[in-house]
């Protein structure tokens, strides 16, 4: 079953492909945030607290070290305190202050497992749910599924300052259609019209331009009319249309000094800070796949100096998705907004042996972990104030309702209104799907 | 829905339901007579009432089936019409408004073939039509993501491309194009060896971070659905589940393409050498030799550490052997200390030999209280023995440099005592040395810590083979290993899950008579097996693709899915006799375009017809042409040929068609970036590079009107108009007539002037121009010229 069973017809003939549609069920969630902490950060420092690990200080753990990417030794303790917060009491390392007092609304996932200890195949499992070949994100098959509520902003969009690893692979559309294909910002930019290509003409004034597309209109109507007015001429009538609105609501959506002085204040400052008051500001306006990547490259990939590189890189944006998660809730937006935070995998509980070339062999952090790691979503449905599953006593592997990439991916797919085995697009000659041939829905973290 | 098997369509990798033997879900009677599978016979031609409609055979087969429904063709299309379609349609360029005024005054009864043959022989033809090729080649200049700050760029993937241009505009037979294109360099090209640029075809795919049973897979790809329209690599994880591919013919193609690789060295495609060329192997000598030199100092300058450190190895040794430390557990150690792992080991045997033999130099080492040689034995030794023999070595390299700096030829130290000390750490046989042979992948290399520079400085060395205008065109070929690899099945698609061997060979159910492939990878025997008289689906493929571009759908509307889950072809009988024609002429494709173009049902109007568009909104029955949009391809190039600008020059390097200003070069020649394709390709629904493209989108959204209502592209070439017209006065009726006849190809109608005008004179004077230039662009965006009817 794919578009036909959506009842979307054939996607080649008709106009705009974005317009929105209903998903198989009704839906707990209509839009998602994904925080996406590219690179990794360790669970075992933030939202997995493993007291065990502090017996083992400096000594080989009782058990033999899972293979990951390089070689690990001894045990590292958490070099953080860990709080409990809420009612529910979830721990919260220090790290995460403004996090923390979000607990009750936050279910925290705990025993998520990938595939392999490598960021190149993970991030492309966690955003595509396969490793290597070229397959659709999900932003992609969402956008894809229920079209965008607001037509005159992209349905989906990823922003990052600078480029993660693998780049727009990412966000990619792969097999379908280029509209579904995320729109990528780069945050270091701040004036809005260097964010988003060709969204403002830099000659014409805005009246200019309408008395431009009033001509365009008259010329095409014109045209239309000698030719029975044939659906897709009408269609790309309606574009310019659509494009002038684009215009102004774009525009809108990108400036945040349009926030109020105490709003700013509250998200705080720093490309984070924008980054995610502009997913807010998005996600308020209808659309419907945020991607907000921490930054260049791989910044959570804490090979050497975790105290301080983890302290540093949750400081930058623990404050703005507190304020987030505030804020939605305020609006009556969290309800049916999901907010996800995570990385591609965790980081192990021992310490990363030096080698050369690979980190600066100065024995004070973490490998890539992708046995068992932390994510943690909010709203749209999900259950605050638990923690799903469990690794181990150190944190290295999940053991108890172990919950694979896939299946979080067939969870969101259910918040969002779809069976994730029915939402599917005939390529080369198969019915491809997000989760391929995986996934299970986990129901007990959904309200 | 049924079981997850049906909702799924593949359980790629899945340790459960479908393993590698369960039985395919289409019975063998519906495989053994399903239509694609039959031989192409040509059939005879049907007989219809309105035969006056008819030009051509094709008209009969569209007019029978329109008939049997009591409908009638449209009328011809207006030579406005018709002109258009024809040149955007073959060429993907507009004609100019005098070839449309000649056209439209030429009554001759030939005028429409001997346009449709000048159309033919035009050099953009091949441009344009090599496009649709390269889509169907999943074309691209890089690699897409390969790893950090690799390079991944194809330095002459141009070659391919421009090989194609040049095969459609020579019009190659097709059955050869496939022969090139999968086994060049096993065919006699005698001096000529430009075909050898075919072999682009399978080597310019994605590079799936160099996971080769994953590129073997996008290369089986590109060449059953490219070819034959059947989905071959369904079959990589289990027996297809509705044609007939079983696993094991996957992995006899897999063999073919396993038993091939790419030559480190390129061959060159000959041709007459660029004035440029001295200047290029001038800067790549260049290159090459700083790389060298660096390579010799960063192993000079990782030998004067090992040999500064001389002490710590010996003493390494020592502790290693007290605590009795091996395997990991010593890797482990010595890497906490930064230790050479392969110096160590010299150091360990060396000092094993050195104390049987009584080495004078060690004596004291090895707790000697007096003897052996004095320097040592005499100097005062502190707790850190170790330190002592470091510094030992350390003076005798002095007073050698010092040596040599007077005396270049000395070979040895005069002092004896102190030779014997140089002669420990510079001597033949030292162990404070690592071999230079090691891969500078290897943690104990010497290059180790500068392999990312290196790789730099090599990826500069392709860059500039890649870009120097002098670097000679090569191709990026396959060849044979020098021993073909006999292929086993891997059991669910894992290469560690053994399962039986495989010969390699073609695809059973194609080739029921079919024996392995007997010389070397079988690349060769595998062409001629596509390209064979009898295959079934080859030359039905091709055609298809043909129609569908002309007519924007094809009668097959899968065009790369002939198997048993695509639709009927609307017109059967047509398609076979198209394919049957075109094996008959010769596999040659301007004759194919010639049978269709010069049919009637191609010239039919395009105009919507309610009667019939109720039943039958998609034209599947061809009572009209299908109106078509632009490509991202021909937009641009349209709206560059008519500023003036357009550069028709054909082949050569791919430039950068995203940037601002923007080259006047046809869009066919912009860099084609695999993995970060710009976003205004995408937005115009320009082919997929990521795998084989069966057929492009066509989508109308926003972001298509914002480039073009604000893209400095679009307000560039507007304002050229105001170049053009620049000291003809002020700009009114007449600059606006001539705006009609470079963007439309005709003149404006009363009302069109009426509004024109208007719009110019709505403008505050001083605003005029910029007025002009916003009108042009209006021409630009109207449906007209983005649409062909």
């Amino acid at each position: 079953m794919g578009l036909g069973a959506l009842g979307l017809g054939n996607l080649m003939a008709r106009g705009n492909p974005l317009l929105p549609k209903a998903p198989h069920f009704r839906p707990r969630a209509k839009r998602i945030i994904h925080l996406f902490m590219n690179g990794g950060p360790s669970h075992v420092d933030t939202f997995d607290p493993k007291p065990s690990l502090q017996k083992f200080a400096g000594k080989m753990l009782p058990m033999p070290n899972l293979p990951t990417e390089r070689k690990t030794g001894s045990a590292f303790p958490c070099p953080y305190q860990f709080a409990r917060h809420g009612q529910s009491g979830l721990p919260v390392s220090e790290i995460f202050p403004h996090t923390a007092r979000h607990m009750d609304d936050i279910c925290v996932l705990r025993s998520m497992r990938a595939d392999v200890p490598n960021h190149e195949p993970s991030l492309m499992l966690m955003n595509c749910g396969e490793s290597i070949l070229t397959r659709p994100s999900m932003g992609s098959w969402l956008t894809y599924g229920l079209g965008t509520e607001n037509q005159n902003l992209p349905g989906f969009i990823a922003m990052c300052p600078g480029y993660p690893i693998q780049e727009s692979q990412n966000w990619q559309c792969s097999f379908l259609p280029g509209v579904y294909q995320g729109t990528y910002i780069d945050t270091r930019k701040r004036k809005v019209e260097d964010l988003i290509r060709h969204i403002r003409n830099p000659r014409m004034s805005l009246e200019e331009q309408r008395r431009q597309l009033d001509l365009l209109r008259r010329i095409n109507e014109r045209h239309a009319k000698a030719r029975q007015n044939e659906s897709q001429l009408e269609a790309s009538i309606h574009s310019f249309e659509l494009a002038y609105r684009m215009q102004l609501e774009a525009t809108d959506a990108f400036n945040i000094n349009r926030e109020p002085e105490h709003v700013r204040r509250a998200y705080g400052d720093g490309i984070q800070a924008r980054q995610i008051l502009i997913a807010r500001r998005l996600v308020e306006r209808g659309v419907r796949f945020v991607q907000v990547w921490h930054g260049n490259s791989q910044p959570w990939d804490q090979h050497d100096d975790l105290e301080t590189g983890h302290r540093n890189l949750a400081r930058e944006c623990d404050q703005a998705i507190g304020a987030l998660l505030s804020d939605l809730k305020s609006r009556g937006l969290l309800e049916d907004t999901l907010v996800m935070w995570g990385g591609e995998f965790g980081r192990t509980p021992t310490v990363e042996l030096p080698k050369p070339g690979s980190n600066a062999g100065k024995v004070n952090g973490r490998d890539h972990n992708h046995h068992g790691f932390s994510m943690w979503l909010a709203g749209g449905g999900v259950r605050g104030g638990m923690a799903y599953g469990a690794t181990d006593e150190f944190g290295f592997r999940a053991v108890e309702n172990v919950m694979h990439v896939h299946d979080l991916h067939a969870t969101i797919l259910h918040l969002m209104g779809f069976d994730h085995e029915k939402l599917t697009f005939r390529h080369a000659g198969r019915d491809f799907r997000l989760t391929d041939v995986h996934g299970h829905v986990v129901h007990d973290i959904i309200a | 829905m049924g079981g997850p098997a049906v909702a799924g369509g593949c359980l790629l990798l899945s340790t459960f339901a479908w393993g590698a033997h369960s039985p395919p879900l289409s019975p063998p009677e519906k495989v053994r007579t399903h239509w694609a599978f039959q031989p192409v016979k040509e059939p005879p031609l049907p007989s219809v009432q309105g035969g006056k409609w008819v030009r051509t055979p094709v008209d009969r087969f569209v007019l029978a089936r329109l008939e049997s429904r009591g409908w009638s063709p449209s009328p011809r299309a207006e030579r406005h019409a018709l002109i258009r379609r024809a040149t955007l349609g073959l060429t993907g360029l507009p004609p100019t408004f005098d070839n449309v005024r000649r056209f439209e005054a030429d009554k001759a009864p030939d005028a429409w073939p001997r346009l449709v043959d000048r159309l033919l022989a035009s050099p953009h033809y091949g441009e344009h039509w090599g496009r649709h090729w390269l889509d169907v080649a999943r074309y691209a200049d890089n690699k897409g993501y390969v790893g950090v700050g690799v390079d991944r760029r194809y330095p002459y993937s141009y070659t391919y491309r421009d090989y194609v241009v040049r095969s459609f505009n020579e019009d190659l037979p097709f059955n050869r194009f496939i022969l090139e294109q999968i086994a060049a360099d096993h065919l006699n090209l005698g001096d000529d060896k430009r075909a050898l640029a075919a072999m682009g075809f399978l080597t310019l795919g994605r590079r799936f971070l160099n996971r080769q049973d994953d590129i073997i897979d996008d290369r089986i790809d590109v060449v059953t659905r490219g070819f034959m329209g059947l989905t071959v690599t369904c079959a990589r994880c289990h027996d297809h589940k509705y044609d007939p591919v079983p696993t094991a013919d996957y992995y006899s193609l897999h063999g073919v393409f396993a038993s091939s690789m790419e030559p480190e060295d390129l061959p060159k495609l000959g041709g007459p050498p660029s004035p440029r060329h001295a200047e290029y192997l001038k800067e790549k000598a260049g290159r090459e030799a700083a790389i060298e030199a660096f390579r010799r100092e960063t192993y000079a300058k990782g030998r004067a550490e090992l040999r500064r450190r001389a002490g710590e190895y010996m003493q390494a040794v020592r502790e290693v052997a007290r605590k009795k430390l091996t395997g990991k557990a010593l890797d482990t150690w010595l890497t906490q200390r930064k230790l050479n792992a392969i110096a160590f080991r010299n150091w360990q045997r060396a000092l094993v030999r050195w104390k049987a033999e009584k080495h004078p130099v060690f004596l004291k080492w090895f707790g000697a209280k007096e003897g052996g040689n004095p320097l040592v034995a005499n100097a005062a030794a502190g707790k850190d023995l170790a330190a002592l023999y470091s510094a030992l070595f350390k003076e005798s390299e002095k007073r050698w440099n010092e040596l040599r700096k007077k005396h270049p030829d000395a070979e040895g130290l005069p002092d004896a005592n102190w030779e014997a000390i140089r002669l420990v750490v510079l001597g033949p046989g030292t162990p404070a040395t690592v071999p230079e042979n090691l891969g500078e992948g290897d943690p104990n290399s010497l290059l180790f810590g500068k392999r990312n520079q290196l790789r730099t400085m090599r990826s500069q060395l392709g860059k500039l083979a890649a870009t120097h205008p002098g670097s000679p065109p090569r191709a990026h070929v396959l060849n044979d290993k020098p021993r073909p690899v006999e292929p086993y099945i891997y059991v669910r698609g894992s290469r560690h899950n053994r399962g039986p061997k495989v010969p390699r060979q073609f695809l059973k159910h194609l080739a029921p008579d079919r024996k392995p492939f007997a010389r070397g990878s079988g690349r060769l025997e595998l062409a001629e097996a596509i390209a064979h008289l009898e295959n079934p689906l080859t030359a039905r493929v091709l055609v298809n693709r043909v129609w569908a571009h002309h007519f924007g759908r094809g009668l097959v509307t899968t065009p790369s899915d002939f198997g048993l889950r695509a639709e009927r072809p609307t017109h059967p009988r047509l398609l076979d006799w198209l394919a049957a024609r075109f094996v008959a002429e010769g596999w040659s494709i301007k004759k194919l375009h010639r049978l269709i173009l010069l049919s009637a049902t191609y010239q039919q109007s395009s105009m919507n017809r309610s009667e019939c568009a109720g039943t039958d909104p998609d034209n599947a029955l061809l009572w009209k042409m299908k109106r078509q949009r632009l490509s991202f391809e021909a937009m641009r190039d349209s709206i560059l040929s008519a500023s003036g600008q357009l550069d028709l020059a054909v082949g050569g390097r791919p430039v950068d068609i995203a940037r601002h200003p923007t080259t006047p070069r046809r869009t066919l020649y912009g860099f084609i970036d695999r993995q970060n394709l710009p976003d205004v390709f995408r937005t115009f629904d320009f082919a997929s590079p990521d795998a084989h493209c069966p057929e492009r989108f066509e989508n109308i959204v926003p972001q298509q009107a914002l480039f073009l209502m604000n893209s400095p592209f679009l307000q560039g070439q507007s304002g050229q108009f105001l170049k053009s017209a620049d000291g003809q006065g002020e700009l009114g009726a007449k600059q606006v007539k001539l705006l009609y006849r470079k963007i439309h190809q005709r003149n404006p109608t009363a009302g069109e002037m009426r509004d024109a005008m208007a719009y110019l004179d709505g403008a505050p004077s001083e605003k005029r121009s910029e007025a002009f230039a916003q009108l042009a662009q209006v021409l630009f965006l109207s449906n007209e010229f983005r649409f062909i009817d």
